[in-house]
């Protein structure tokens, strides 16, 4: 079965083969409350592990999601192009709500991130 | 850990998210923003306001104490109306704006702003020295207010108060509540038709829970969150973002409760009619997003040149009108309907649009 993995960020990643799919988690859709835009990034964006790939505004805050993992940005949620569909992240920020797929340049980096028991914990933490 | 007004545990119960606003634990939002705010455009929103202060006044000489303190004209506003103005330092700095209710005129009963109930305090008291028959108090920790508001608030209001009379918009009445009297004032801060309550503390619970039950589906509990979403697409001020000390009235588009009064001295007078008749250097301004994204207070404002021509005081993504707004001291150079001006923020600029306030003019 599928594993969600975590970034201290509150990014969720989802590998697909050679992909990861990425959202932001539920804690994070939480803390930004309703979220009005977001900005996605072009495809074909090769990212670095940590960099910003694309900001996401609500009404409370503008913040950026970074990326879990290096790669090339392949495909993104056009949902999430248009305002009105935007709150599927606030109703299923781990299904529908995705944001963006990442092909990975680097795989192994996916060893460093938290399972979903780690970064509840954190979460709890903070 | 701050303040709690009487309701705090009324909000613990409806699963509120608790933020802190002018040193009080008050509800930010109970389930969305977005809802909340549409709750109140398409039906009612209830808000517990209590952190807001209250401070009377009374006695032979409030006309006229009112009338050298604040900047609106007193002696015009009938008896059980209530008007908006402002207390201003004599440097035209806006001190605070509040909302004031004539009950004749030798009494009067402001609402100030939370978070400078003391400030206002202080400087009510020390100005009233100079005049002879007067009684200023600050009942500010005794009460507690409710908010109900939107095109279903009379309804309910009707409903679960059944008071003797209903005022009308921009009045208020003096209402028996079992053994105490509330004050029920068609007033509020959302560009809709409703209420503002003020209570004693004691009966806050009592009167919140009849509201809710009254209303049943048709009030929605609301937040800070909506309750500034809403203020902003009616383009009202919030002190502190929109208007403060280093601003005057005329600055922030606020002439109109800038009154001459027939000749009569006020604190800041003499800046305030001198801006009024020859402009001032900045101006408050509404804009509307072009670019997707929204601004926030503090965020820089740049021309077409990339010179800093002003700054954003605030901004939302505007839940009923599904578009961002927001608004900005401009160099008044640079003020033109239509305009386009860029707004700076980390890793991005914005596009934005000078436009006219208000944004939604409303149902009142």
């Amino acid at each position: 079965m599928a594993e969600y993995l975590y970034t201290e960020d509150h990014e969720w990643v989802l590998r697909e083969e050679n992909r990861v799919r990425v959202g932001i988690s539920d804690f994070a859709q939480g803390e930004l409350g309703d979220i009005a835009y977001v900005e996605l990034p072009e495809i074909g964006k090769e990212v670095k592990k940590g960099e910003a790939v694309c900001s996401i505004d609500s009404l409370k805050s503008s913040s950026e999601i970074y990326a879990p993992v290096s790669g090339k940005v392949v495909e993104v949620n056009e949902k999430l192009r248009k305002e009105e569909n935007c709150e599927i992240i606030n109703k299923d920020p781990l299904g529908e709500g995705w944001i963006f797929v990442l092909e990975m340049s680097n795989p192994e980096e996916l060893e460093k991130l938290m399972s979903e028991d780690q970064y509840n914990k954190m979460v709890e933490e903070e | 850990m701050g303040k709690k007004t009487p309701l705090y545990e009324e909000h613990l119960r409806l699963k509120a998210k608790i933020v802190d606003f002018a040193g009080f634990d008050l509800p930010i939002s109970y389930t969305s923003m977005k809802e909340e705010h549409n709750a109140v455009r398409e039906r009612a929103g209830i808000f517990d306001v209590s952190h807001m202060g209250e401070i009377d006044i009374r006695g032979s000489d409030a006309l006229p104490f009112v009338q050298y303190v604040f900047t609106n004209d007193a002696s015009r506003i009938e008896d059980g109306k209530a008007f908006y103005s402002l207390m201003c330092r004599e440097d035209g700095g806006i001190i605070d704006d509040v909302i004031i209710m004539r009950y004749s005129s030798d009494h009067f009963f402001i609402v100030v702003n939370a978070s400078n109930i003391e400030k206002d305090f202080s400087w009510i008291q020390e100005h009233a020295r100079a005049f002879g028959n007067l009684k200023v108090e600050n009942l500010s920790e005794t009460l507690s207010m409710i908010a109900v508001q939107g095109p279903k608030a009379p309804a309910i209001v009707q409903e679960a108060l059944a008071p003797s009379s209903m005022p009308s918009h921009f009045r208020f009445t003096n209402e028996k509540y079992g053994a105490t009297e509330i004050i029920l004032s068609r007033t509020g801060y959302t560009g809709e038709d409703g209420f503002e309550i003020i209570m004693d503390n004691e009966k806050a619970v009592e009167i919140w829970s009849l509201l809710l039950e009254k209303g049943g589906e048709e009030i929605t509990p609301c937040g800070l969150g909506a309750r500034d979403t809403l203020r902003i697409e009616a383009s009202y001020m919030l002190y502190g973002n929109d208007i403060d000390e280093k601003h005057t009235p005329i600055e922030a588009g606020l002439s109109w409760a800038v009154k001459d009064k027939d000749g009569i001295d006020y604190i800041g007078k003499k800046v305030l009619e001198e801006q009024k008749k020859n402009g001032t250097k900045v101006r408050l301004v509404g804009f509307e997003a072009v670019s997707r994204g929204i601004p926030r207070h503090g965020d820089p404002v740049i021309s077409k040149d990339g010179e800093t021509i002003g700054i954003v005081t605030s901004a939302t993504y505007g839940p009923f009108l599904k578009k961002t707004i927001g608004m900005a001291y401009l160099d008044t150079g640079h003020i033109e309907m239509g305009n386009i001006i860029g707004i700076k923020q980390r890793g991005r600029q914005l596009d934005c649009k000078i436009t006219s306030l208000p944004f939604y003019k409303g149902n009142k």
